[in-house]
């Protein structure tokens, strides 16, 4: 049936990185420290507090089903998985939204999520074909809206006060696209960013 | 003590020591694609370093934009002729 189509993910590589399809039984015990540090979900919207074992593999179980699509993210250098990246598709659509939580801390700031998107980005217009990828950022996640801008995402719009931030006020969160046609120009080495 | 008042020389500045790089190091056309020392945790400090230069947050549509030392500079230029 036309749009019943299943996106399926698979190994990816970067010079540092592999990029590994989860398997959330096997991740449940390694990461399960992540979901105490109440830094790490934020800008997600997962729950910071009041995980259990069982409640996070499911979580885990749940980013796998469907069109979902959830990557490991294993440095080459060692064995513990450090974050998940997470590409959420739609078939009918064709376009996807990206999510991205570095879990271990000692990664933050080393460039990580910028290198690990470029194959996300390229898997997800290359291999799975779609034709727009987009996420959204707390406006004071400044090294997320870096990370956006620095790949060539357009600012596409702004969601006024949209979530509660860690303080209890209200923030706004960023909206970032890029279609098909601007991930192609940018491969092709087109200069200038626009957004 | 003379004051700066050429937004873009000033911009330079800011980014210069938000990096910690020279001042040399920073050229007017500079941005995020360009200068290699302007990474994820330098955009955090270059952004924290124009909100305390204006003496406060900047705007969600200042966040969203601001990734070059002309955006900077025009920032600052239009602070100044608010009078903030």
């Amino acid at each position: 049936m036309a749009g019943m189509e299943k996106f399926r993910a698979i190994e990816l590589e970067t010079e540092r990185f592999r990029l590994v399809p989860i398997r959330p039984l096997s991740l449940v015990l390694p990461t399960l420290h992540w979901t105490h540090d109440p830094d790490t979900f934020v800008d997600l919207g997962w729950r910071s507090s009041g995980w259990t074992a069982r409640r996070w593999w499911r979580h885990l179980r749940n980013l796998t089903r469907g069109s979902r699509m959830c990557h490991g993210i294993w440095p080459k250098s060692g064995r513990q998985c450090i974050g998940l990246h997470l590409v959420s598709a739609s078939a009918l659509s064709r376009a996807a939204t990206i999510g991205v939580v570095i879990g271990e801390k000692d990664w933050w700031g080393k460039g990580v999520v910028a290198e690990i998107r470029e194959v996300i980005l390229e898997d997800c217009f290359e291999r799975l074909k779609l034709e727009r990828v987009w996420a959204q950022t707390r406006i004071r996640n400044m090294a997320s809206v870096y990370n956006h801008r620095k790949l060539g995402f357009v600012h596409e719009g702004t969601l006024r006060s949209a979530v509660i931030a860690k303080d209890g006020t209200r923030e706004d969160m960023l909206v970032f696209g890029m279609l098909r046609a601007e991930w192609s120009a940018r491969r092709q080495g087109a200069t200038g960013d626009d957004g | 003590m003379m004051v700066d008042r050429d937004p873009v020389r000033v911009a330079c500045r800011l980014v210069a020591e938000a990096l910690d790089r020279p001042e040399s190091d920073i050229p007017p056309e500079g941005s995020i694609h360009t200068i290699s020392a302007w990474d994820s945790l330098g955009h955090v400090r270059v952004l924290l370093a124009i909100e305390s230069a204006i003496g406060g947050p900047l705007s969600s549509d200042a966040i969203a934009t601001v990734i070059s030392v002309a955006d900077i500079a025009a920032l600052l230029a239009e602070e100044a002729a608010s009078g903030r």
